[in-house]
């Protein structure tokens, strides 16, 4: 039986998570680490990686199913708006309807905002028919 | 520089490799400890492997891009010391409202050439 809903996961995307990212994935575009140039473009300041938030969708869905069921899932997200230095993200999702599609969504909390930075769909393959269940169907 | 002009929906960008051992691994925990001893590569590591292909790929890109949305399969989890390539393609293109919408697609495979998951980024091309 599939839960309801996903196991919430929060992080705090803190200047020295954003680097830790831009290490990581090599990604160093300026409007992630210098305050100075991210002041002059439309993003008025310093964001995230998307992807860093998207990483924690990933951590929800492992928290809810286990790394076995991670195998034939697939993902397909928006990136809404972005995530500023200090917010707090949290990820989660809710099943919705009775096949194996969660609606998954990430949320960014500031400290003067709350609102949804990324919003999606997670498809679960088909969990294996065991021996026993395909042998009493034949 | 690999501008809206320039790039060819269907071509192939190029490739990366990445191998996932214990020193990958080791850089992901730095951000999310709870991953540290993974049997398997964590599932959010795919983004890992995939952005440093697609920086490395498209190093020459215009600055100001912005990701728009992206989706991904994954088929299997790769395990320690897999050896892992990620062909990058401009899967399509397209001037809407004055905007030019670019999509990737990647896909990830071992060294025996299965593949192990893929994905497609949408973006926001900026020039």
């Amino acid at each position: 039986m599939l839960p309801s809903e996903l196991t919430e996961r929060r992080f705090h995307v803190d200047r020295a998570a954003i680097r830790r990212y831009a290490d990581v994935t090599q990604d160093y575009n300026p409007i992630h680490l210098d305050p100075e140039f991210a002041a002059k473009t439309p993003m008025g300041g310093v964001i995230a990686h998307g992807m860093l938030s998207l990483s924690l969708l990933w951590q929800s869905l492992a928290a809810t199913f286990g790394l076995e069921r991670m195998t034939g899932i697939a993902l397909e997200i928006r990136f809404l708006r972005p995530v500023r230095e200090d917010d707090w993200v949290v990820a989660g999702g809710n099943r919705a309807d009775s096949s194996n599609r969660y609606d998954v969504w990430v949320r960014a909390d500031g400290r003067d905002r709350s609102e949804t930075v990324i919003a999606g769909t997670a498809t679960l393959r088909e969990p294996p028919v065991s021996p026993a269940i395909s042998a009493s169907n034949s | 520089m690999k501008t809206f002009d320039v790039l060819q929906a269907g071509s192939l960008l190029g490739e990366h490799r990445f191998v996932f051992d214990e020193a990958a691994l080791g850089e992901w925990t730095t951000l999310f400890p709870e991953d540290a001893g993974c049997p398997v590569m964590p599932p959010a590591m795919l983004a890992m492997v995939v952005m440093r292909a697609f920086i490395s790929i498209m190093r020459d890109r215009p600055p100001g891009n912005v990701h728009a949305g992206q989706q991904f399969e994954l088929l299997r989890l790769p395990v320690l010391n897999e050896r892992l390539v990620t062909r990058l393609r401009c899967q399509s293109k397209d001037l809407r409202n004055g905007r030019r919408w670019v999509t990737f697609n990647s896909e990830t495979s071992d060294d025996g050439g299965e593949l192990r998951f893929s994905g497609v980024m949408t973006t926001l091309w900026a020039a």
